[in-house]
């Protein structure tokens, strides 16, 4: 069954004309990357773009993969870090600073009480944006890490830096997003006295 | 635990990772007020994230996706066929390794190889040549005491600036190194009157020839001619009386 091969062997077959296991690594890969690039951007053009360039490339070049160097996750990851940069740098007015609860209304209004719905809303555009505003390098540890629930490992694997470097830039962005939290009227009470710091 | 081990603690943690802190954390920041703060915060950054993260993480590329990332798989396999062996890809990572460093490490020594054996050579040919044109530059005094062959041919002019006892009879020009030049000189009957070492004589030399006292050869009156080497520093390394036929 494809279902139970790893990506590795999926991709193994791929490349050697299986459609079927190339059709099952996508779908089983194509949402992580697609959010992923809907985190980093904001824009749902933009990650439809990006997730369709980083499985062509890999249709195109997956013969070149590595399975020694990064899980093919990782490796995903990093090609959709790329063509994200690529596409921002190409469409940045459009693709960034776009308010995700516009795109995703429907979305982040999940079913149940509906002023909890609102608030939840409220909660999860205004964590968006400030991870929107975020300097690239710190947004994506952030989006990893946090949203993806990558381990540092992981995240270092994909963004082709040192675990540490990780861990610095994710505490870094913390403490970024907290201020801009901090800031925002729409965030619950709790999360805007997050300046408090330990004096020792 | 003090409040640092607690802040290099927690912010060792994903904010995955801070629902399943250990009891120390726990502990600590119920007795400091400070840290209960930073790790409430923590859990609120969390708390945020994770509604993020349920309300998007349901989305999906659309199904027009799939379709062009399938299209464009066909056309890949159509254009590199099963058969197609993967090409070697020689990476820089492959040439920081120790096999770039073995093929440099032996590209370095045949290189040194090749300039040894260059520079032998070519200073194997250069002596050579010195020889060759040294050779003949070594005057037959024993055959022909009166017209040494010199590579310079002497421009004898002896009869006029013989006035002088001490004044050069014939001046020839042969620039040599001098201190060949003697070692060499010494088998043709000149005696050295200094002590030359390829240091102290470096440098060329002229043989001169000279018209001399004959007190200062043989002890009787008139003259006596003789072959100086004159160095280029102006001392004279060695000399030889020339037989008068």
């Amino acid at each position: 069954m494809l279902t139970e091969q790893t990506d590795e062997q999926l991709l193994t077959l791929a490349m050697s004309g299986d459609e079927d296991a190339f059709t099952a690594l996508y779908r089983r890969r194509q949402g992580p990357i697609y959010r992923f690039a809907l985190h980093m951007s904001g824009s749902p053009q933009v990650a439809e773009e990006v997730t369709q360039d980083v499985f062509v490339f890999l249709a195109q070049r997956g013969r070149d993969f590595d399975a020694s160097r990064a899980p093919l996750g990782a490796y995903l990851f990093g090609v959709a870090r790329n063509y994200i940069r690529r596409a921002m740098e190409r469409s940045f007015s459009d693709a960034l600073h776009t308010t995700p609860a516009e795109d995703h209304a429907d979305s982040l209004i999940a079913d149940g009480d509906a002023l909890e719905d609102i608030a939840r809303g409220q909660l999860s555009s205004a964590i968006w944006k400030a991870v929107l505003s975020l300097p690239e390098h710190y947004r994506e540890v952030v989006v990893l890490c946090d949203l993806h629930e990558s381990s540092y490992a992981e995240a270092a694997a994909a963004i082709g830096c040192a675990i540490g470097t990780i861990r610095s830039r994710l505490h870094r962005a913390h403490e970024m997003l907290a201020k801009k939290l901090q800031s925002s009227a729409a965030v619950a009470p709790d999360i805007s006295g997050m300046a408090a710091r330990c004096p020792s | 635990m003090t409040c640092r081990e607690f802040i290099s603690k927690v912010e060792g943690l994903t904010l995955a990772e801070l629902s399943s802190a250990d009891a120390e954390l726990l502990t600590h920041q119920g007795g400091c007020a400070s840290c209960g703060a930073l790790l409430r915060e923590k859990h609120a950054l969390a708390g945020a994230m994770r509604v993020l993260r349920s309300s998007t993480n349901t989305l999906e590329a659309p199904a027009v996706v799939e379709q062009n990332v399938l299209r464009a798989f066909r056309h890949s396999a159509a254009v590199h066929p099963t058969a197609t062996r993967r090409v070697p890809v020689l990476r820089w990572s492959d040439l920081l390794g120790w096999k770039g460093y073995a093929a440099a490490a032996a590209v370095v020594a045949i290189c040194l190889g090749l300039g040894l054996w260059f520079a032998q050579r070519s200073q194997g040919t250069s002596q050579q040549s010195r020889a060759k044109t040294e050779q003949p530059a070594q005057p037959d005094v024993r055959q022909n005491a009166d017209t040494p062959q010199l590579p310079v041919q002497a421009s004898l002019s002896n009869s006029n600036k013989s006035k002088s006892e001490t004044h050069a009879a014939a001046s020839q020009h042969a620039p040599v190194a001098t201190a060949s030049l003697v070692q060499s000189e010494q088998a043709q009957g000149y005696t050295p009157l200094m002590l030359c070492d390829p240091i102290s004589c470096s440098g060329d030399a002229e043989v001169v020839r000279m018209e001399l006292p004959a007190t200062a050869a043989d002890g009787s009156a008139g003259t006596q001619m003789a072959d100086v080497i004159v160095g280029d520093d102006g001392l004279v390394r060695a000399i030889r009386i020339v037989q008068q036929q």
